[in-house]
């Protein structure tokens, strides 16, 4: 920044991080949606898992996700919050260095993960996947990014903040506290850690953060960028600045309560089911505010829907955006998500928003900046509405075949007979019978994947043709506001918010009678607080002057957040383990009370988690007739205490695991593993039969325990000490039987541990020795 | 019974409560500052107080 002369100064802004995170969305777009064709085909044919481990679903599954989310709309929104945020501002980012310290800091993330998931390195937790080296990155990154934002504000030339700058603030704020809290972990290795949380309380903190990793990166950061860039496109005004205002405040704030909807009929205190189902319906009333309000930018613009692919684009985006937002709630009903929970719907739905608003805005974003960022024209409009029209397609495609998968899957799985028994008891029916749909829905992301094909070439041929522009602004300087911080922070709004939402939690905690009283006096302060306040006139409104001081505003933004999450994460995290193992006491059932995995079982736990099991199996039996039925005893909130990560799942490909303990001798698991289909025909599972010829280091199990014991996991020294020995101990029975059916198999295998594993689940604990019947059989007594 | 009574009546007395701050604002001019910015995005094609320059690097 230069002055030139006394009252105005010069900015010349920094569009070249933008036309690199401009390249990366491009590129990374691309391998994430192929990343995607590739599990949709190996979903419809087993066998293009190709039998080497690197390429099999749960590996590729959660690199296809966290490359769509992070990869690809990630920079998307980089590139979008760096443009915009500088001609809203009217400055120059803040520090050139720290700009590409970010996006270099971000791309190799992005390498680290499609080199580790693919390794079988991950945490087993959706969307946080990543090994806690690579998330220490990412909040290094974040962390950069943040202060060359807020650098950038406290460098205004612009008084105000306009709408688009909250959403990013927020976006910045939420971001940081989500990841950091639910990548909280303990390393035992280089590549591998523990969550500190378990069992209800890890599936809690996981789903408050994947919730809102939905939330507040692939939802706020691009109503930020809508509400910057579809004005610009259709040429006129946000169609109100007023809602904008009720939107942001009261998305920011509900948002974060709705993620125990992830986790509805489950083992998750009833309390914390509700209250997310309650926000979620809440949720309602500000998405389509917010979708409406974009829809209504476009008044008397929609003859532009003929002749520009950028309002297209932006269209169908901000109507997918209502209708992703009107079925989320839908879904968190619960009586609704008892038939959509684990099947395709989910994935339907997810893919609505993903495909239609995230992607649609990218393509616009780029329809819309490219060209001005290379100074040309788009390379060619009727390929842009090609591609319009071949992704709608196969959004639509995509969306209703997993609709009509899942719909299906659900009445099949609740369906009983005259007598009350299960008319399908056979899980596999369900699954072939999706089969066709299952091509459709590939069908459909080659089809996406074709039009974004489109979108590259056009966008590298758009560049082609023209060459980087340098973009100088002369602009008043800013007078300083002189507003106070203390006077923002404590002014009438605010506290009366804060009654209005502090008194409710404190009725929720103290009881009726006290309850009532307190809500008495809440209504007599708010009646006060709006007959004081309401009778002032000053010269600016409240909100007004909080848009004019970006402290004020983070503040304000950071407690709005922070509520939801405090209110159902505190009670939860707080309780101790004792509890629920005192109230199974209690009532004299002791058959479900968890007791600490053996060394074997742990190991084997861990290739669970490593191959991505989770990504098709749930361990999550729910309270209704149809699922005990089928898997057995619903499941408890203190059979999971010591389970870390949480492995409850979300989706059912395959049937739910929890009771499979015992269910099959272990040759049927070795079996199963080595080929789905020899035991289950019709399955879709990979094989597993790189794990008998891969071994456990037990060298490092020991570490692994003593980590546990750390987090509370009742392991004594001498356990921790014995881990080899007793580990071996238990993989010899496992082998010793197995032999009894001509299967030879190394006691070391990965095979072996994760029988183990899968034999103990639902069930309390496993001979880890032979008996002393067996050993003096085998002494010849 | 009766305490659903007092929670819904003193729950309704909140909403009208709200609604007369909300319209009380908005009839004191809480707002109006949207008007000019909600044509930020605009400035750069309709530049106000500003000038603007591309040129190729």
């Amino acid at each position: 920044m230069e002055s030139a002369n006394s009252m105005t100064q010069r900015v010349e802004y920094d569009d070249h991080v933008v036309r690199a995170f401009t390249l990366a969305t491009t590129i990374w777009g691309a391998v994430g949606l192929l990343l995607g064709v590739i599990i949709a085909t190996q979903l419809s044919f087993w066998q293009a898992n190709l039998d080497t481990s690197w390429l099999q679903f749960g590996r590729l599954r959660p690199l296809h996700t966290n490359g769509a989310i992070f990869a690809w709309v990630g920079n998307m929104i980089f590139a979008g919050v760096y443009y915009s945020t500088q001609r809203l501002l009217k400055a120059r980012m803040a520090s050139d260095l720290l700009s590409w310290i970010h996006f270099w800091g971000w791309q190799l993330i992005i390498v680290a993960a499609a080199i580790t998931l693919p390794m079988g390195l991950t945490q087993g937790k959706e969307y946080a996947e990543l090994i806690w080296p690579i998330d220490i990155a990412v909040v290094v990154v974040w962390v950069v990014f943040a202060i060359n934002f807020f650098w950038t504000l406290a460098r205004r030339n612009e008084r105000n903040l306009y709408v688009a700058l909250w959403f990013y603030i927020a976006t910045i704020v939420t971001v940081a506290v989500l990841y950091i809290v639910n990548n909280l972990q303990l390393p035992t290795s280089w590549t591998h850690s523990y969550s500190i949380f378990m069992g209800v309380q890890d599936a809690l903190v996981q789903w408050w953060y994947g919730h809102n990793a939905v939330a507040f990166f692939l939802t706020t950061p691009v109503l930020g960028i809508m509400y910057y860039f579809l004005p610009k496109a259709a040429e006129r005004p946000v169609y109100s600045y007023r809602l904008s205002i009720v939107h942001f405040w009261t998305l920011v704030f509900i948002y974060i309560w709705a993620g125990p909807h992830h986790l509805l009929n489950t083992a998750l205190p009833d309390w914390a089911q509700t209250l997310g189902m309650v926000f979620s319906v809440m949720l309602w009333a500000p998405s389509w505010g917010g979708m409406l309000n974009g829809l209504l930018t476009l008044r008397g613009a929609w003859d532009k829907l003929r002749t520009d692919p950028v309002i297209k684009f932006f269209a169908v985006a901000v109507t997918f955006y209502g209708m992703a937002t009107f079925e989320g709630p839908l879904l968190a009903i619960k009586s609704v998500n008892a038939l959509g929970h684990y099947t395709d719907w989910i994935i339907g739905h997810v893919h609505a928003g993903t495909l239609g608003w995230n992607g649609f805005m990218t393509a616009g974003l780029l329809y819309w900046l490219v060209p001005r960022l290379w100074g040309t024209k788009l390379h060619s409009k009727r390929l842009a509405d090609a591609h319009f029209w071949i992704g709608t397609f196969g959004i639509l495609l995509y969306v209703s075949s997993m609709w009509i998968s899942g719909v299906s899957q659900g009445l099949f799985w609740q369906a009983l007979d005259a007598e009350g028994f299960l008319k399908f008891p056979d899980f596999i029916e369900g699954l072939t019978a999706s089969h066709f749909m299952y091509q459709m829905r590939l069908v459909g992301g080659i089809a996406y994947l074709s039009g974004y094909l489109m979108l590259m070439f056009n966008v590298f041929a758009t560049i082609r043709a023209g060459s980087p522009q340098k973009v100088t602004i002369e602009v008043a300087a800013l007078p300083p506001t002189g507003l106070s911080f203390w006077r923002l922070i404590f002014s009438g709004p605010v506290l009366v918010s804060a009654l209005v939402i502090g008194a409710p939690i404190l009725l929720g905690i103290s009881g009726v009678i006290t309850g009532i009283v307190a809500l008495v006096l809440l209504e007599v302060l708010v009646i006060g607080l709006v007959l004081h306040y309401g009778s002032r006139r000053e010269e600016r409104s409240w909100h007004d002057m909080i848009e004019a001081h970006p402290l004020a505003f983070t503040v304000l933004v950071l407690v709005a957040i922070l509520i939801g999450g405090m209110v159902e994460i505190i009670p939860t995290v707080v309780a101790t383990k004792d509890a629920p193992v005192q109230a199974m006491a209690d009532t004299g059932n002791y058959d479900f009370v968890q007791r600490p995995y053996s060394p074997l079982e742990l190991e084997g736990r861990d290739i669970y988690v490593s191959e991505g099991c989770y990504v098709c199996h749930s361990q999550m039996i729910r309270p209704f007739r149809h699922e005990t039925l089928r898997y057995g005893e619903y499941s408890r909130l203190a059979e999971f205490i010591y389970d870390t990560p949480f492995q409850w799942g979300s989706k059912r490909t395959g049937p739910d695991l929890h009771r499979v303990g015992g269910k099959y001798a272990n040759v049927w698991h070795y079996l199963h593993l080595n080929d789905a289909r020899s035991t289950s025909p019709g399955s879709n599972m990979p094989r597993y039969n790189h794990l008998s010829r891969e071994h456990v280091d037990f060298s490092h199990t020991r570490t692994k325990m003593q980590a546990l014991r750390k987090l509370g996991v009742p392991y004594t020294n001498d356990d921790c000490e014995a881990a080899e020995t007793t580990a071996l101990s238990q993989a010899q029975l496992v082998i010793d039987d197995l032999s009894t059916q001509d299967v030879v198999l190394d006691p070391n295998s990965k095979m072996t541990a994760l029988i183990a594993y899968l034999q103990r689940l639902g069930r309390g604990p496993q001979p880890i020795a032979p008996s002393l019947e067996e050993l003096s059989q085998a002494g010849g007594h | 019974m009766n305490v659903l009574i007092i929670t819904v009546f003193v729950s309704l007395i909140l909403v009208a409560a709200g609604l007369i701050f909300f319209v009380s604002r908005l009839r004191g001019g809480d707002f109006e500052h949207g008007d000019r910015l909600s044509l930020l995005p605009l400035d750069e094609d309709h530049p106000r107080n500003q000038q603007s320059r591309h040129e190729r690097l």
